[in-house]
């Protein structure tokens, strides 16, 4: 499998603050130094809870956010290169469907509309069979009836099923799927994901799920990276991750979510709190999940520990667990 | 309060006022010089001999640029001098000057008692929402509301006045009384004629205060911080009456300072109907009689008071409305 | 391929909002209804004036001078012989004709203004607050009269600038509007499949904001009625059209000889229209506002 996108040492900051001359003094660091690789066809997660700068970083992925510095790549075409040039061509290859399937469409669209302007904005041709088919394909029939309907006339899974087949229509090469599906019951969610790995293989496409619930990661993901207060703290396969869990957050995470039987597909459960929600308040030194860490030294406080590959494949952003090198 | 910060947004409101002002002047100017017709036979008036429109035109340096013009001409109405009426063969300004108190008696009367039963009927309708005394209270209120002051007026006059002899029809006192009455007798005689207009021009100002604070005070007391003292056992009525009218306040002295223009019209009109000798009878005047530099005098005048009445609110704001306040104590 | 269809903005937004099932069975509630009614007369009176109307309104000396209400003359006469009641009905064409194109051009100016406001932010909404600010700060009454004065008293001149003087307070309402609208996930994902800002602008945000417009217009036409109404009453009314202010301002003048149907007839039609315009506001305000 080849490396279809590259996200290199993305930094986004949101001010928080301003001085009277209108500079901005304080800073949330969303997505701040982020990098990892997405292979084709790969199933890649990206957990965290809520706050960790995954939807930021989703965004800027998707092309909605261009980041402060760093650079992503597709297919080894950077994306500052195609704001500049052909601002489009992201759109029309990477595409993005939201977590709340209420307020991600129009009320006052119908179906039809909301299928058909993605083809229209890029110009591509289609007729009504085309819409239908999108339809058949996300499990929606008879397509004919829905067309016509306004998608406030549609039920939870039914809308998010549209809003597949929307990220759908322009046959994208990857699909960021901020936390699909959170906001649906726990056999939608199975269905759901089920239906993004059929599509998968039928059209080949890549993954990038953005997700709260370990259970999910655990059901769909092929690789996983765990966020925190936007650095990653870990990242490695599926099978690296919950068999052996290095990173003091990433068991955090782990034990205060999964079952003891991890094998059993119906449990999905999603992120409690651990011990205090994380704040981006003051930016402060060292590793950032230091103050909620029981393994924690005093080094852990100064500086900022890097991403060390402990297993191939395998990285930990944590010298006390990985005894490796500080920076 | 940060005293700096204070002085900073007190410096920002000035300048805006300022600012205002200016750009108002600047609008007549260009107004009248894009109107059809030569801006100095506008200013001399319709019967004026070719000299006289000559001297004007000098006067005003109307043979000059455009720009040069502006700025002489503004510069003019910040000295003080506004021109000449034609009607009253005066300054502009004095004439203006002569009429003014009438005007402030009338309308500063008006707006006290309009905010203090504006608010309080504001505060009553929102006490019991849509209780019967609401629902009554509201009709009445858009009522108010949506009555035209002139017509309120005429009616008024019709009734209390020919009907009913009670009132005088109009003016601001009787002959007689201004001739061979003593002080008191032409106070109270004054006064007598005072209470028609300032009864329209009340109902009407009353209706829109009385609208906001009843959308307001309907607001906070769905807050929780409401709930949370009704929880604890503070006495309704002390919450209402306290905390509600605090919190009242500050949107009336918004609306009454942003909505200036409503005030101006309505006293126009009110005047105009009682032939109350102010300010706005004196603009119609000048208008039937075409009498351009009164007319602009005027326009001036309400256009300096609307920038007077937004800083005074804006400030009187900075003191209450905790919003702002904390924003200036950074 | 399916051509674009330009009512795509007003089809399935203003009147499918009006058209709503649920919307048309609380248009139902006689609390809509009832202040309806005046607006339906004025309205009524406004597009039949030639066939309702008995005499032109403005002609002298159809009727003996100040002649109570008879049959003759329903509603009387005035000091020059002319019938009141042709003068209600031809004034009614008047109000409609000005608050309805003041409405227009307040409209149009406040969504150029309040959808690029709201949706750029930053900059581009603080400067043109500002620029909202000043004209708000204009008294407008006065000001009017001024450019009646010196354009010439028409009723073509007092809607064009009572229209560009209206225009603020329907701008504050679309901004804060969109505003809102702007943060609504359906926005970014329009964004995510590449449309473009003009796009968003008019086909997500534009159609999800009318039930708030109006409202805000219908206040908007009351407040144009009330301005239009003191303006013909001071006597800068156009000259060739009949007018409720004109008609109380003859009737002003007629009050010492009792003739109070001249205050009376025009006084209340212009309130009641006035005031049915508010109340619809209000309620419609309400209703609206509970179906988004």
């Amino acid at each position: 499998m080849t490396s279809l996108l590259q996200v290199e040492n993305v930094h986004k900051y949101f001010p928080t603050s301003f001085s009277i001359f209108r500079k901005a003094k304080h800073f949330v660091r969303a997505v701040d130094g982020v990098t990892f690789e997405v292979k084709r066809g790969e199933r890649f997660c990206i957990v965290g809870e809520t706050g960790s700068g995954k939807t930021t970083l989703a965004r800027i992925i998707a092309g909605l956010i261009k980041p402060d510095s760093g650079e992503i790549y597709i297919e080894g075409t950077a994306y500052s290169y195609l704001y500049k040039t052909r601002p489009k061509e992201i759109h029309r290859r990477v595409q993005i469907i939201f977590q709340d399937p209420y307020s991600a469409l129009n009320p006052k669209k119908n179906i039809r509309y909301i299928l058909e302007r993605p083809l229209k904005i890029h110009k591509i041709p289609y007729n009504d069979d085309d819409l239908k088919h999108l339809l058949e394909l996300v499990g929606l029939s008879p397509a004919k009836a829905f067309l016509e309907k306004l998608s406030s006339q549609l039920s939870g899974g039914q809308r998010q099923r549209i809003l597949i087949a929307r990220a759908l229509a322009l046959r994208p090469e990857i699909i960021v799927a901020d936390e699909p599906v959170s906001m649906l019951d726990a056999s939608a969610k199975v269905h759901v994901l089920e239906l993004l790995n059929d599509l998968r293989k039928k059209f080949n496409i890549t993954y990038v799920m953005i997700t709260h619930e370990m259970g999910v990661a655990y059901y769909f993901c092929d690789r996983i990276a765990v966020m925190y207060l936007g650095k990653l703290m870990e990242l490695g396969s599926s099978k690296d991750i919950f068999s052996n869990p290095t990173h003091p957050y990433t068991q955090l995470l782990l034990t205060s979510t999964l079952p003891s039987d991890p094998s059993a597909p119906n449990i999905l459960s999603s992120l409690e709190d651990l011990r205090e929600p994380p704040s981006f308040a003051s930016p402060s030194r060292g590793c950032r999940f230091s103050s909620r860490c029981k393994w924690a030294v005093d080094k852990c406080f100064q500086l900022e520990p890097r991403l060390v590959e402990v297993n191939p494949g395998h990285y930990v952003a944590c010298p006390v667990r990985t005894k490796g090198e500080w920076d | 309060m940060g005293l700096s910060k204070f002085l900073l947004y007190v410096l920002q409101r000035l300048f805006f006022s300022i600012t205002i002002i200016i750009m108002i002047m600047i609008l007549i100017f260009i107004l009248i010089n894009v109107a059809h017709g030569d801006p100095a036979e506008l200013l001399a008036g319709e019967a004026a001999s070719p000299q006289y429109i000559e001297t004007i035109r000098k006067a005003y340096g109307l043979d000059k640029p455009p720009l040069e013009r502006m700025i002489i001409y503004i510069y003019n109405l910040l000295k003080g001098d506004w021109g000449y009426s034609i009607t009253y063969q005066a300054p502009v300004i004095i004439v203006i000057l002569q009429r003014l108190p009438q005007t402030l008696l009338l309308v500063g009367v008006s707006l006290i008692i309009a905010i203090f039963i504006g608010i309080g009927v504001g505060i009553i309708s929102a006490s019991k929402p849509n209780s019967l005394l609401d629902m009554t209270l509201n009709t009445l209120i858009l009522g108010a509301y949506s009555l035209p002051v002139f017509w309120l007026g005429l009616i008024l006059i019709m009734i209390l006045s020919l009907q009913i002899p009670l009132f005088p029809t109009g003016g601001i006192i009787d002959v007689s009384v201004a001739i061979s009455g003593n002080i008191i007798d032409k106070i109270l005689n004054i006064l007598w004629h005072m209470v028609l207009p300032i009864f329209t021009l009340s109902i009407i100002y009353m209706a829109t205060y009385a609208r906001v604070t009843r959308s307001v005070v309907m607001d906070v007391m769905k807050s929780n911080f409401i709930k949370a003292a009704i929880a604890r056992g503070v006495p309704y009525k002390r919450i209402l009456y306290v905390y509600a009218l605090k919190n009242a306040l500050i949107p009336v002295i918004a609306v009454a300072g942003a909505q200036f223009g409503l005030v101006v019209a309505g006293a126009v009109l009110t005047e105009t109907v009682y032939s109350w000798p102010g300010i706005g009878t004196l603009l119609v005047q000048a208008v039937n009689y075409r009498d351009y530099p009164l007319v602009i005098g005027v326009l001036i005048l309400v256009g300096i008071s609307v920038a007077i009445s937004n800083f005074v609110a804006d400030l009187l704001m900075a003191r209450i409305d905790p919003r702002i306040k904390s924003r200036l104590m950074g | 391929m399916i051509p674009e269809l330009k009512v795509d903005l007003w089809g399935d937004s203003l009147i499918s909002t009006l058209l709503d099932k649920k919307n048309l069975k609380r248009i139902r509630d006689p609390v809509l209804l009832i202040p309806l009614v005046p607006f339906m007369l004025t309205l009524f009176f406004a597009i039949f004036a030639e066939l309702i109307s008995p005499y032109p309104p403005l002609k002298t000396g159809v009727g003996s001078v100040l002649s109570p209400p008879s049959l003759r003359h329903l509603m009387g006469t005035d000091q020059v012989g002319s019938d009141i009641f042709s003068q209600v009905i031809y004034g009614s064409r008047t109000a409609l004709i000005v608050s309805v194109g003041t409405g227009l051009i307040a409209l149009f100016i406040a969504l150029i203004i309040g959808l690029v406001a709201g949706y750029y932010g930053g900059l581009i909404d603080n400067l043109l607050m500002r620029f909202t600010d000043l004209f708000l700060s204009i008294p407008a009454f006065i000001f009017i009269i001024f450019v009646l004065v010196v354009f010439g008293n028409s009723l073509r001149n007092l809607i064009i600038v009572l229209g560009l003087l209206s225009w603020p307070i329907m701008a504050r309402i679309v901004r804060s509007q969109t505003l809102s609208i702007r943060e609504r996930e359906f926005v970014v994902a329009a964004k995510a499949i590449g449309e473009s800002d003009k796009s968003i602008i008019f086909r997500e945000i534009l159609p999800n904001i009318w039930p708030s417009i109006i409202p805000a217009f219908l206040l908007e036409m009351s407040l144009a009625i009330l301005v239009e109404s003191g303006i013909s009453f001071i006597g800068l009314g156009d000259p060739n059209v009949a007018s409720w202010g004109k008609t109380l301002a003859m009737a002003s003048r007629s009050l010492y000889a009792g003739a109070w149907w001249g205050a009376l007839f025009p006084g209340l039609m212009l309130f009641l229209t006035i005031l049915s315009l508010n109340m619809l506001g209000d309620q419609l305000e309400k209703v609206l506002s509970r179906s988004i």
